[in-house]
């Protein structure tokens, strides 16, 4: 062997044995016996700074790398209805630039280990994912970890996802659903965040600014606790890796806050709004109104009605199915949903039929509503209700990271405790139909209804028939502001 | 010393890439020639089915456009002995029941407990044997058709995008009509034809069942026998292959509908699915158009700030494929600009070919993507069906990444040359009137 090559070879194995001895002293440095076991999930839990919490998930069935940063924090509800769009916008460009790296250059990497960031946010909390192939844990560790803590916010960047999120919000206009959506929404919170779109509308986007986008990150990501999920098949050593990168020290402690949505009890008046396009051969029908049902708060009754509205309007067979679909043929399509957040809740219905049958519709799903709440729902209901209830969560938790997701969803961002989960199928079987029949007559408010239809104008005679339309407006009433900021480029044309 | 040392990581590397995801599937066939698939998998809770039919809307002809999916419908109406099927199945705790038609194929689907094992399995061979087919039931379903049709068609500019662009693309193939069907042809179905389609395709030797889950293979092997051993095997018809024309120049057609976003597609034929070529086509696709990295994105995006996003990917269908590219056109830009600037990214393909760190991207692609396949029951299944159904080998589920290798820039050129060319290009948008 020649001088230089043994040269290098001591270097070589100077430097591996330097590294396995740093490893060890990191390693007994950073304490990982922490597991712990919930009824519902297994894991290991590390608190490496504040505001973080990070939550090992072992799951050696396939080579895969998942790592999901949950913001109890970081919905769209946290922003202004001016500017709205912001929290979405935010996370969004956590990936075009961070670090050392160039936008382009993060984007290489992402792809060459045949994934990308994907980005979610709701009105109250949001999440950053990015999965993989086991082998490439490490590698995307790194890109994670500086994507959520050194993000540049460029101005070219910020310039170009704006006419991403431009286009995009005129694609969300023209789908009808999504649309009707969104105004429902907004007559249920009207003027307030909650009612805004997440993603943001025209006149919102182009009026975000650099200094909006970093104090929200600021505040809500980097400022506010933040909760990571890693599942997988991954080592020890990637474990180490990740808590070290997450050390706190002096220099980067921070004061971490919890903010409220302050929605105290928020209710607006009941309306029947009638939106109206020239070109709809089908309506969108949406009804409900604000539901203060949290599993926090009030569990069994949450429980309870969760379990009616299986019945009413709940997957495959349902009241409104049956009736409106299986006997009447008058929808592809009907279901019912109770949302339940941190701060907020509503019931919604949601269906669509053509033109012509949207009177008879809506009046069969008013009947049908009465009609749960005067006479209820029925033993042998309830008893199917619980089976369904029980298999569908059996088959939404089916792969761990689902149950991680559900997990810290209910741990983090609803504020229930960390058994929840667990107990939920023996408290689920526990409900009696008294309960269940007492939350829906006790919430569904008749005279609180929330209705809008979004279809053609032909029709308002035939729903007045039915119910007396608060207010009719058009689709370019409806959104004048964005249309005009749309044709302002048109015009530069 | 020194050589041996990386010899050993390079190949270490090599073995970490190469399809090391295996799934236990037991295959064999009952005597009426059902075909079963079985992926136990003590970890699940429940137990995710899937059977199907390689019959879709490619096997009907004009007059009876969408009959395969109306059938599909038709399916969940029950029987004599258990009416009410959404009901029942409700009742015992069956969940995430659908189904769904292609262009391909039809696709039956749901998970149950174990111990609904026998109950299932009892169900559904019943629905294959004695559906109830009534003028009653008929009229019932096809208002729900009808209503389907106007949700996903007649109501959505993106439907109504897509309907335009096969139909240009496809001149005879029955690819050419929606999988849902022209809306006089649903209005027109005759309960004698829907029986007739019943009969000859909803047969034992022509379906495929795959079971992927928490299960007993010798419980389920005893009742897949007691309850779909007795269903008597048909002659299938020799499906009757509509060859499409050779395209001849570019075609182009124009959806006009009351929208806010311009959208536009490029769409090029390709050869069958079963192909190298239409593999290399899949490559080229991500190349292309797949993620920020890709090639159109980078050019048509980032450098000449024509297009807030664009993406390409190929539609593989039994016949034929569908190399798309697709983006959004904002306001203020030129039309004409921005199409010769992707035409021209493609031509520029054959001059600046595959590299190799492209092609191991892709390969990580694919290898994520199956990963991702395989994390759920009821995925496992349907893939399970679907390459067992169309290549009557289910292991072709794993053999992309191991043909990837063996395509050469050469072939991979000679593919674009062959069929992403003026000729074969079909030009559609969706733009305001």
């Amino acid at each position: 062997m020649t001088f230089f090559k043994k040269k290098v070879l001591k270097i070589l194995s100077s430097a591996l044995l330097t590294g396995i001895l740093i490893m060890f002293f990191i390693y007994k440095g950073v304490n990982l016996d922490n597991k712990k076991t919930s009824s519902f999930v297994n894991y290991e839990q590390e608190s490496p700074s504040s505001g973080w919490e990070v939550l090992f998930f072992e799951d050696k069935s396939l080579p895969y790398i998942r790592y999901s940063l949950f913001f109890p924090f970081g919905g769209s509800s946290f922003s202004s209805p001016d500017k709205s769009g912001l929290g979405k916008f935010t996370l969004s460009l956590l990936d075009q630039g961070a670090g050392e790296w160039t936008s382009e250059e993060i984007q290489e990497k992402l792809n060459f280990y045949g994934t990308e960031l994907d980005t979610r946010t709701g009105r109250e909390t949001a999440k950053v994912v990015l999965s993989g192939l086991s082998l490439h844990s490490e590698a995307l560790w790194e890109i994670f970890h500086t994507i959520i803590t050194q993000p540049h916010f460029q101005i070219e960047e910020i310039k170009d996802l704006k006419e991403k999120m431009i286009q995009r919000r005129l694609q969300s206009l023209d789908d009808k659903g999504h649309t009707a959506y969104e105004v429902w929404l907004d007559t249920l919170f009207p003027e307030k965040s909650l009612g805004s779109p997440v993603s943001g509308t025209i006149p919102s986007i182009k009026n975000l600014r650099r200094k909006d986008i970093q104090d929200f990150y600021n505040t809500y990501i980097s400022g506010a606790s933040k909760i990571l999920a890693v599942t997988g098949n991954f080592k020890d050593s990637l474990k180490v890796k990740i808590l070290s990168s997450l050390k706190e020290t002096k220099k980067n402690k921070r004061q971490i806050s919890s903010p409220s949505l302050n929605l105290q009890e928020f209710s607006s008046s009941p309306n029947f709004y009638f939106l109206t396009k020239s070109d709809l051969s089908q309506s969108e029908v949406l009804i409900g109104f604000s539901l203060p049902l949290f599993p926090k708060k009030n569990f069994k009754e949450y429980l309870a009605f969760s379990l009616g509205n299986n019945v009413f309007g709940g997957r495959g067979a349902s009241h409104l199915m049956n009736e409106l679909r299986e006997e009447r043929g008058l929808t592809y399509g009907i279901y019912s949903a109770r949302v339940s957040e941190r701060e907020y809740g509503f019931f919604m219905i949601d269906g669509n039929t053509k033109t012509k049958t949207t009177a008879e519709f809506l009046e069969g799903i008013l009947s049908l509503l009465k009609n749960l709440k005067e006479k209820g729902i029925k033993e042998e209901e309830l008893a199917r209700a619980k089976i369904k209830k029980k298999n569908e969560f059996l088959s939404q938790i089916e792969m761990m990271e689902k149950r991680a997701d559900n997990f810290i969803y209910y741990q983090y961002g609803l504020n229930v405790q960390a058994d929840f989960l667990g107990d939920y199928l023996n408290s689920l079987e526990k409900i009696t139909l008294k309960e269940v029949n007492r939350a829906l007559k006790k919430n569904i408010h008749l005279d609180r209804l929330h209705i809008l239809v979004y279809g053609h104008p032909d029709i308002k005679e035939d729903l007045n028939k039915i119910k007396t339309i608060t207010k009719t407006f058009s689709f370019e009433e409806r959104f004048a502001e964005e249309l005009r900021e749309k044709q302002k480029g048109e015009k530069r044309l | 010393m020194l050589t041996l040392f990386f010899s050993f990581f390079i190949l270490l590397k090599a073995e970490a890439l190469s399809p090391f995801i295996d799934i236990p599937v037991e295959k064999y066939r009952l005597k009426n020639g059902l075909t079963v698939l079985l992926n136990p998998n003590s970890q699940d809770s429940l137990v995710a089915y899937y059977w199907g039919i390689p019959i879709g809307s490619r096997h009907e002809k004009k007059g009876i456009t969408g009959i395969s999916h109306m059938f599909e419908h038709l399916m969940f109406r029950g029987t004599d002995k258990y009416p009410n099927f959404d009901n029942l199945y409700d009742k015992n705790g069956i969940v995430d029941v659908n189904a769904h038609t292609s262009y391909d194929y039809t696709g039956y689907l749901g998970k149950f407990p174990p111990e609904k094992l026998e109950f299932v399995l009892k169900v559904e061979s019943d629905r294959l044997a004695n559906l109830l087919l009534t003028e009653e039931v008929l009229e019932k379903e096809r208002k729900a058709v009808q209503e389907e049709r106007y949700l996903v068609l007649e109501n959505s500019p993106q439907g109504l995008l897509f309907e335009a662009l096969m139909s240009t693309i496809f001149t005879k193939h029955p690819y050419k009509w929606p999988i849902l069907g022209y809306k006089e042809d649903i209005a027109s179905y005759k309960l004698e034809e829907l029986k007739k389609w019943y009969k000859t395709y909803y047969s034992p030797n022509n379906i495929v069942l795959a079971l992927s889950g928490s299960f007993s293979k010798k419980e389920v092997k005893k009742q897949i026998k007691k309850y779909f051993g007795p269903l008597k095997a048909q002659k299938i018809p020799e499906y009757s292959f509509v060859k499409e024309p050779k395209q001849q120049r570019t075609r182009h057609s124009v959806v006009k509908k009351p929208v806010q976003s311009k959208e536009v597609r490029l769409a090029y034929i390709g050869p069958k699915e079963d192909s190298m070529e239409t593999l290399a086509l899949e490559v080229v696709a991500l190349v292309l158009g797949g993620g920020e990295s890709s090639r159109l994105y980078k050019k048509m995006v980032r450098e000449k700030k024509l297009l807030p996003d664009i993406s390409s990917g190929v539609m593989s269908l039994v016949d034929y494929s569908v190399f798309l590219i697709s983006y959004s056109l904002p306001v203020g830009v030129s039309e004409s600009l921005v199409k010769s600037s992707v035409l021209k990214e493609i031509e520029a393909l054959s001059l600046q070919p595959v590299t190799q760190k492209e092609l191991e991207k892709i390969r990580n692609i694919f290898l994520n993507g199956q990963v991702n396949l395989l994390k759920r029951s009821a995925y496992r299944a349907s893939q399970l069906a679907y390459y067992e159904m169309q290549y009557k080998d289910y292991r072709k589920l794993y053999s992309k990444l191991e043909m990837v290798k063996n395509l050469s820039p050469d072939f991979i050129n000679n593919s674009i040359k062959r069929h992403l060319t003026l000729k074969n290009l079909s030009y559609v948008k969706l733009e305001s009137n």
